[in-house]
């Protein structure tokens, strides 16, 4: 937290480093929440660009109140949002499981992630956006359910609640893929 | 592996690695952004300190009549002391060579090219146009050129020799029009010099154009400086003037397009009413 406050301090002024130390902290995290969320490698990867470009942009005016890694994971979050807005992509209920057809089952996906983490992206794409946020920001991106709530606009009990159910539902999903 | 038992352990060990390739093409374009914005601010900053030092530098006399001589539109709304109604409104043109004025809810257009003097009533009342009276004309050819009745003394020059120009530092008085410079003329009038007079300037810094002038009055040396009246200055551009013309008399083709309008009109035409 400390460290992240100075590199701030120094990437105020101009210092590229600064850039660079905070990008190579913090792109591998901002990338698995990205890809998570979008299921798309090529678009997580625009996401994780556009992410650090508009910090770089913006940064002269950052008043950072909490920590960078939570700014930078809701800078991702919010991106998503509009990607999710301007592709209309859909979110996917349970009931249409196995009428699922993501773009990026390609090559590119197969070779960042292992089966068992292949399956399992598969498996949280199938969970409503709400659901899917709450696990992946808990899980992988480290915020808490109250810093979730007030992204979501929404009250910790419900958070907590789209954490229980997204979870119940993505063992459904594995388990029916493990019987396959 | 068994998902269900150990799916969050799984989601937090979840790590997708970027491509070298990924890597330089956000930090390139991250670097370009950081330099854009950084030249960005530099420029920001530069031209805030020039407004500053513009703004820090004191307001000359002659720098209002400067600027007052630049300027081609005026709109001037007086006020009696301590009243919240204006006592008149009044619209100056150089380019266009016009002067408007309102009292109350009659408007009075000065066509000083064409020498004519149209009044309207509002709301919806006819226009009544006759020649401009030789003594209006003057009077009004002399507002619209120069300093717009802004300042005391048509010509810088003839002000009197022990006439002061000093700067008013009080904050309250400063906050009646934020952001202006505040200034005050004060002279007596020759020969007995019992009569104190004092314009106050509301002057914006940058344009060095009042935006408030306030018109004092002292009789002898004891008495206090009594506001008489104040005028609020805006500057209007030419196509407001315009279209304000156009809403009150009509349009122009209608106002000046008829033959027996152009020119000084004959004694038998004036005072011909017109319906707009």
């Amino acid at each position: 937290m400390v460290e992240d406050k100075r590199l701030v301090w120094e990437l105020k002024r101009g210092d590229k480093e600064a850039l660079r130390r905070i990008y190579e902290k913090y792109k591998d995290n901002l990338l698995t929440v990205a890809t998570s969320l979008l299921h798309d490698s090529f678009a997580a990867e625009d996401v994780l660009h556009d992410v650090f470009v508009s910090f770089a942009a913006s940064v002269g005016r950052l008043q950072l109140r909490g920590s960078l890694k939570s700014y930078l994971i809701i800078s991702a979050v919010n991106l998503v949002r509009d990607k999710f807005r301007r592709k209309k992509l859909r979110m996917v209920g349970l009931e249409q499981v196995g009428q699922i057809s993501s773009n990026s089952d390609g090559p590119e996906q197969s070779a960042i992630f292992s089966e068992q983490s292949r399956l399992l992206t598969a498996g949280l794409a199938k969970l409503p956006l709400e659901q899917r946020e709450v696990i992946i920001l808990h899980l992988s991106g480290g915020m808490k359910f109250k810093q979730i709530a007030n992204l979501q606009g929404t009250s910790i009990s419900t958070v907590q609640g789209r954490y229980r159910y997204g979870l119940s539902k993505l063992r459904t999903i594995l388990n029916g893929e493990m019987k396959k | 592996m068994n998902h269900t038992d150990h799916i969050e352990r799984a989601i937090r060990e979840l790590r997708v690695t970027t491509t070298a390739e990924t890597d330089k093409r956000v930090l390139d374009d991250a670097f370009a952004a950081l330099e854009e914005a950084a030249v960005a601010a530099v420029i920001l900053i530069a031209f805030a300190l020039f407004l500053k030092v513009l703004a820090a530098k004191p307001v000359s006399l002659s720098q209002i009549y400067g600027a007052l001589e630049k300027v081609s539109n005026v709109s001037i709304v007086t006020f009696a002391a301590g009243k919240q109604e204006p006592v008149q409104m009044e619209w100056l043109s150089q380019t266009l060579k016009i002067s408007v004025f309102q009292i109350g809810e009659q408007f009075v257009l000065l066509d000083i090219a064409n020498k004519l003097q149209e009044t309207a009533s509002l709301p919806g009342g006819s226009v009544q146009t006759i020649p401009i009276p030789e003594n209006v004309l003057a009077t009004a050819k002399k507002k619209i050129t120069g300093t717009f009745g802004l300042v005391p003394f048509s010509d810088i020059n003839d002000m009197p020799r022990a006439a002061r120009w000093s700067n008013v530092s009080d904050r309250k008085v400063a906050a009646i029009v934020p952001g202006s410079k505040v200034y005050d003329l004060i002279w007596t009038t020759p020969p007995l010099n019992v009569e104190f007079h004092k314009w106050r300037y509301f002057v914006d810094g940058r344009t060095k154009l009042p935006k408030r002038v306030e018109v004092y009055l002292k009789e002898g040396f004891e008495s206090d400086y009594t506001l008489c009246t104040y005028e609020v200055v805006t500057y209007p551009t030419e196509a407001e003037i315009k279209t304000l013309v156009r809403n009150i008399f009509g349009p122009d083709e209608d106002r000046l397009g008829e033959p027996e309008y152009m020119g000084t009109p004959e004694p038998s035409r004036a005072g011909t009413p017109r319906k707009k």
